[in-house]
């Protein structure tokens, strides 16, 4: 499970190390163009971070590289530059997913974790515990039992079931769920009401996960 | 006002002035001129009728052939000493070859026959109708008033319009400047200095303010770009010690501290897109179904200002349809909706309604009257919300100029009105 990160910010590039390396990925880093093109030259990834804008080149010139060379590596494209010609750009050159910076860490490792997934089942499910979510059928098990969830637990519970054992803060879930127009709520009393529904479903189905509150701030997915 | 109207005026107020004057004083010359000349045909006249009636002690002077006449009168000493013995006056006398009474000028003398009686010999001659005089001058003074207008003015605006030519080519030029755009260059030949200059000048100002809202914008854009990635890399650690082992107090603070990034982080993203409005970077557009966004988007601020308690009233009077960018599309109507949930006291009222052509989100109003001319400025805020950015009227001001749409504020019935329409008037 090697990740290669292509990033000319040393800041940055420490902290998706990190936090890579915290999902027990293997991380290798490359802080400019050059760098980059020699090691991806001489191994294979299993995922590049790749960053549009770097001193020496772009980013988007390795990927077309990338591609020419029939390499398979998956690449995410890391950008402050959320514009969508660059986000199109970079989807038709091949890039597997697209992430504007600023990005929220459990957000990265999600996309991370789920594009090596693909890469080795080619399934779209998820499982954690006895549960097992599919992003393509909408369907979800606990133990072979069918929940039925309406639209907002499932994304719920795929935002949680991407991103276990990490902290997610409600304002983080208000707008990934419910998308940026929420961002500025300042009472989140809504989303308790679906967790508190979302939680009793997987109860009753005998689910091994659990939404966890922590203090007041967010929830936790964890496994029994 | 126009300059030369302005000229014109100025110009026919001052001739009304002069020839006035000019007529009082033509007035009175003419007038001393004819009394002159009759007061002395008076003065000839009584010396000789005096004469003749002291030497033959009657007056036999004939007058019938001139339009004189005259008479004899006996007066008391006492009258004589005291009245002066010539006296010239203007009266409305008998006029025997008119058999009427008219003005006239007057000589009254007084003498003493041989016998010390004293005698006032009165004598007049018809004079000049004054009323008529006044009228004859006064009406060829408004002729020549009226012909030295015309000529003042039509000499003047052909001066104007020659001397003026290259100020007006370089008021043309000024209006068609655009902030936005480098302005074209300046063609403006002249050979007045001072023309000159001001085109030298206003061409100087015109590129450097070009120049300098384009390096502004850019560095607007820039700043906010580069601050991007250190906010991300701050908020990432601290999202990464959320996620370790602390105590509820700790977490406390590192939640608020990335509360606040967020913030920063969000300014940051308006103020870009503003940035990128203005450059009209948005270049796809598709038909946007305006009234199932406003649906969706009033759905889910329901259920996250649930809380607020407030009453939303959504009315469909017709289906807009409008071509534009999505993303732009949905920012527009979530900036107002979110505006109108934000700005409220709890258990207030929203009313939206949609026709074919306006949009108008109301909302009840906690204070007063909002200033209508600040409302859509960058940061202006009627009052200090916490996490609320300033910028979300200034974003729809940006969008609906950008599609050439017109956002107004109005205040009334103790509710704040925002009123978007899409095709103001005269611009269909």
């Amino acid at each position: 499970m090697k990740v290669l990160i292509v990033e000319d910010e040393p800041s940055l590039r420490e902290i998706i190390r990190k936090a890579l390396q915290n999902e027990r990925l293997v991380v290798e880093e490359a802080a400019d163009f050059a760098t980059a093109c020699e090691k991806t030259g001489l191994y294979d990834y299993e995922c590049i971070l790749l960053d549009i804008m770097l001193p020496d080149g772009n980013g988007l010139e390795l990927l077309q590289r990338l591609k020419k060379e029939g390499k398979r590596d998956r690449v995410i494209i890391i950008s402050a530059k959320d514009s969508i010609e660059d986000k199109v750009k970079g989807l038709d050159l091949g890039a597997d997913d697209y992430l504007a910076k600023p990005f929220h860490i459990a957000e990265l490792t999600a996309r991370v974790k789920s594009l090596i997934r693909r890469n080795n089942n080619g399934s779209n499910a998820v499982t954690l515990g006895n549960v097992t979510l599919d992003n393509t059928t909408f369907r979800v098990e606990a133990g072979g039992t069918p929940i039925e969830l309406n639209r907002k637990e499932f994304d719920i519970l795929r935002y949680f079931m991407h991103r276990p054992n990490h902290m997610i803060s409600k304002e983080t879930l208000a707008e990934a769920v419910w998308g940026d127009n929420i961002d500025q709520a300042d009472n989140f009393d809504f989303i308790y009401a679906q967790i508190k529904n979302l939680r009793k479903k997987l109860q009753q189905a005998g689910a091994t996960i659990e939404i966890k509150a922590v203090y007041g701030f967010g929830y936790k997915l964890v496994e029994l | 006002m126009k300059l030369i109207y302005k000229i014109i005026i100025r110009m026919a107020v001052f001739y009304i002035l002069a020839m006035g004057v000019w007529a009082t004083l033509f007035y009175y010359v003419v007038m001393s001129e004819v009394h002159g000349e009759q007061d002395k045909m008076l003065s000839e006249y009584s010396e000789i009728l005096m004469l003749d009636y002291l030497t033959s002690d009657s007056l036999t002077f004939d007058t019938r052939r001139s339009n004189m006449d005259f008479y004899l009168t006996h007066i008391t000493t006492k009258e004589a000493d005291a009245t002066p013995h010539i006296l010239f006056s203007d009266r409305e006398m008998y006029i025997y070859t008119h058999d009427d009474y008219e003005p006239a000028r007057v000589l009254e003398t007084i003498f003493q026959n041989a016998k010390g009686e004293y005698l006032k010999l009165t004598i007049y001659i018809p004079s000049i109708d004054t009323d008529d005089l006044v009228e004859a001058i006064f009406s060829w003074i408004v002729i020549l008033f009226v012909v030295l207008t015309i000529l003042a003015l039509a000499i003047n605006i052909l001066i104007y319009k020659r001397s003026m030519a290259p100020l007006h080519r370089l008021l043309s030029w000024i209006s068609g400047l655009k902030i936005e755009t480098a302005p074209a260059p300046l063609d403006n030949p002249t050979d007045i200095q001072e023309f000159r200059q001001l085109n030298t000048a206003v061409e100087t100002f015109a590129t450097r303010a070009q120049q300098d809202y384009e390096r502004q914008k850019e560095f607007i854009g820039n700043a906010s770009h580069e601050i991007q990635t250190p906010v991300a890399v701050c908020r990432n650690r601290l999202e990464m010690l959320a996620n370790t082992d602390l105590s509820e107090e700790q977490l406390s603070e590192v939640m608020k501290t990335i509360q606040t990034l967020n913030y920063i982080s969000r300014l940051n993203r308006t103020l870009l897109l503003l940035t990128k409005i203005d450059n009209r970077q948005f270049t796809e557009t598709e038909t946007i179904d305006i009234n199932a966004q406003m649906r969706t988007l009033i759905e889910d601020y329901s259920l996250a200002y649930g809380y607020k308690k407030i009453q939303v009233d959504y009315t469909e009077q017709g289906a807009m349809r409008t071509v534009m960018n999505a993303t732009l599309a949905t920012t527009l109507l979530a900036n107002l909706l979110k505006n109108a949930f934000v700005h409220m006291a709890d258990g207030g009222k929203i009313i939206v309604s949609i026709t074919e052509t306006t949009i108008t989100v109301s909302n009840t109003a906690e204070h007063g009257p909002l200033d209508g001319r600040r409302i859509f400025d960058r940061f202006y805020q009627g009052s200090k919300r916490e996490g609320s950015t300033g910028l979300g009227l200034a974003v729809v001001k940006a969008i609906a100029t950008l599609y050439g749409m017109e956002i107004s504020y109005f205040h009334n019935e103790g509710m704040h009105n925002f009123r978007l329409t899409t095709q103001p008037p005269g611009q269909q």
